[in-house]
């Protein structure tokens, strides 16, 4: 029979638990375009989006890591204007399930993000990135800061309709008490975690690789810490809300590790750079598993870690 | 673009640290100035690293030349031929030939920049009479040229600097050019199309501004990359606006007027 891949985040029914992550996947157009049918994923998490389109930071922006890669984007996206007229429709046209990933510099933009995307129809979740710094406090990062977090949190919660993901950062140091900061303020669901920030050093010329210094450390590098903090805040919560699992997944096998250390879904992050096909082809791989493990229903295996 | 399981035909020391490979890509065509992102075995390497695309044959196979320069490409040197390698392409906007037609074409290039030049020359030669297609081709040293002889085959003008004087004139190839443009061209309209180093595709960009005769000048960038696909945004350069753009999608080939950081 054929075995059940269907997960919920929120009141989201996603077709499988695969998704992509944001900023490894553009708007879509790219994947869809050349390699496959996107709507087969669980979910496109789309490019973090700003209100006012973002130019980025200079380069170099990527730098090659031991198992890994360190990027400082500066989180470049065409603005909250152009990619509903110029990048949803695309999303919506080719059935895409899109979870729109919003970054703001204050909790207003975060509210007015979240309020107009929830309008549209082509947005069926909203990913919070609050690894972003907070203007008005100083520059310090959402993410750091558990009552900052829940703030942004319910001020967002209060004015949508459509499921609320919060993406957590790694660069707090206690992530089941910023997990349950965000679920109190309403969290529909976490994306544990987003990149460690990291650095990479050219000896020779004593200078850093990043023309940002810091960037953000992803790939195979960072599995285990991120396997870590989804394990950590599945163990911790009381009020148990879905987790999306991320972090250095490139194969089938590290997407059900993700999912027995208590992920309801995954994104697939950096894998999507080394091949492109690699999301779709985890879809397929995945129900094999199941099959051939015979796992009726994919929920049997979020939390299925013995310990 | 497609990503194909390519076998190497061939993969050997051209010369000094510069390797050729031949890939059983089955590709049927490209714009010369496109690249490739090859996965490279073996495990150290993690992304996939940017090579121009030297030409494509009939057959369907890829050639690329490439010069050792760091833990990727000194691994991919050593990948022995008949095994299969993973390769993305050919991925951007190359360089656009119908601008040209009718003028003299200018080929600048550098060091081992010269390859993708060797598919555009190869194309050109098709369309345009061989006596209005002039190659300046600058280096270290002679050992440190490529491709000559196929350059001196297809009948083209032949225009070598080296540093060292050790073959052609002694100096900067874009002094060659600048010499060239006064002397015999100054009244026919000219179209350059150049790969480099940086340094030299920002001198090309400063002469071709000076010039009214050269209606196009175009530049192929390179640029630090991890996906190739235009969703990382990390290989951006900056243009005449100044917006970031993709050296991967909107380019690696852009018209040096629309660049603004070189």
């Amino acid at each position: 029979m054929k075995p059940n891949l269907k997960v919920k985040i929120g009141k989201l029914e996603l077709k499988n638990p695969i998704m992509v992550a944001s900023g490894t996947f553009g708007y879509g157009e790219e994947f869809h375009k050349n390699f496959y049918d996107i709507s087969k994923l669980g979910a496109v998490v789309t490019k973090g989006i700003s209100l006012k389109p973002r130019l980025g930071n200079k380069t170099p922006r990527v730098a090659e890591t031991a198992s890994g890669m360190l990027n400082s984007i500066g989180l470049q996206n065409v603005g909250l204007r152009a990619f509903i007229t110029e990048k949803l429709p695309f999303l919506q046209r080719v059935h895409a399930t899109t979870i729109v990933n919003i970054l703001g510099e204050k909790i207003e933009d975060y509210v007015e993000l979240a309020q107009t995307l929830d309008e549209e129809p082509g947005v069926h979740a909203i990913e919070l990135n609050i690894s972003c710094p907070n203007v008005k406090a100083g520059g310090v990062q959402f993410g750091t800061d558990p009552k900052l977090a829940a703030k942004v949190t319910s001020s967002v919660k209060k004015k949508i309709k459509k499921p609320l993901i919060v993406k957590l950062s790694p660069n707090y140091h206690d992530m089941p008490l910023m997990a349950k900061h965000v679920v109190d303020a309403g969290a529909d669901a976490l994306s544990i975690m987003n990149t460690i920030t990291g650095m990479a050093i050219d000896a020779e010329k004593r200078r850093p690789v990043l023309a940002n210094v810091f960037g953000g450390l992803s790939g195979p590098a960072i599995k285990p810490i991120a396997l870590r903090m989804v394990c950590q805040v599945y163990m911790a919560s009381k009020k148990q809300r879905p987790i999306v699992g991320i972090g250095g997944i490139m194969n089938i096998t590290d997407v059900v590790e993700f999912l027995l250390a208590g992920s309801s879904a995954v994104q697939i992050g950096t894998a999507n750079f080394i091949n492109p096909t690699i999301a779709a082809d985890l879809v397929d791989q995945l129900e094999q598993y199941m099959i051939d493990h015979d796992i009726a229903d994919i929920k049997e295996l979020t939390g299925g870690l013995i310990v | 673009m497609q990503d194909t399981k390519a076998k190497i035909l061939l993969n050997e020391r051209y010369r000094q640290n510069y390797f050729m490979m031949r890939l059983e890509a089955g590709w049927e065509d490209f714009v010369p100035g496109q690249f490739v992102m090859v996965a490279v075995p073996g495990g150290k390497s993690f992304l996939r690293r940017p090579f121009g695309i030297a030409r494509l044959t009939g057959e369907g196979i890829l050639e690329i030349c490439y010069k050792v320069v760091g833990k990727g490409t000194l691994d991919l040197s050593s990948v022995p031929v008949g095994t299969n390698l993973q390769v993305l392409g050919p991925i951007g906007k190359g360089f656009d030939i119908s601008k040209g037609t009718g003028n003299i074409s200018i080929l600048v290039a550098g060091g081992y920049g010269i390859a993708p030049l060797l598919g555009l020359a190869e194309a050109l030669v098709q369309e345009e009479d061989r006596s209005n297609i002039h190659l300046f081709y600058g280096a270290q040293n002679e050992e440190h040229l490529l491709y000559l002889d196929e350059f001196k085959e297809m009948g083209i003008g032949l225009h070598v600097a080296t540093q060292d004087g050790s073959l052609g004139a002694k100096g900067l190839v874009t002094d060659e050019l600048k010499k060239f443009l006064l002397s015999t061209i100054n009244h026919q309209p000219s179209t350059i199309f150049a790969c480099g180093p940086h340094g030299m595709l920002g001198a090309i960009k400063m002469i071709a501004a000076k010039n009214r005769n050269i209606s196009s000048c175009q530049l192929s960038m390179e640029s630090y990359m991890a996906c190739g696909l235009g969703v990382c945004a990390g290989c951006v350069v900056k243009d005449s606006l100044g917006n970031f753009v993709r050296v991967c999608k909107e380019g690696p080939v852009f018209e040096a007027r629309e660049l603004s950081d070189i």
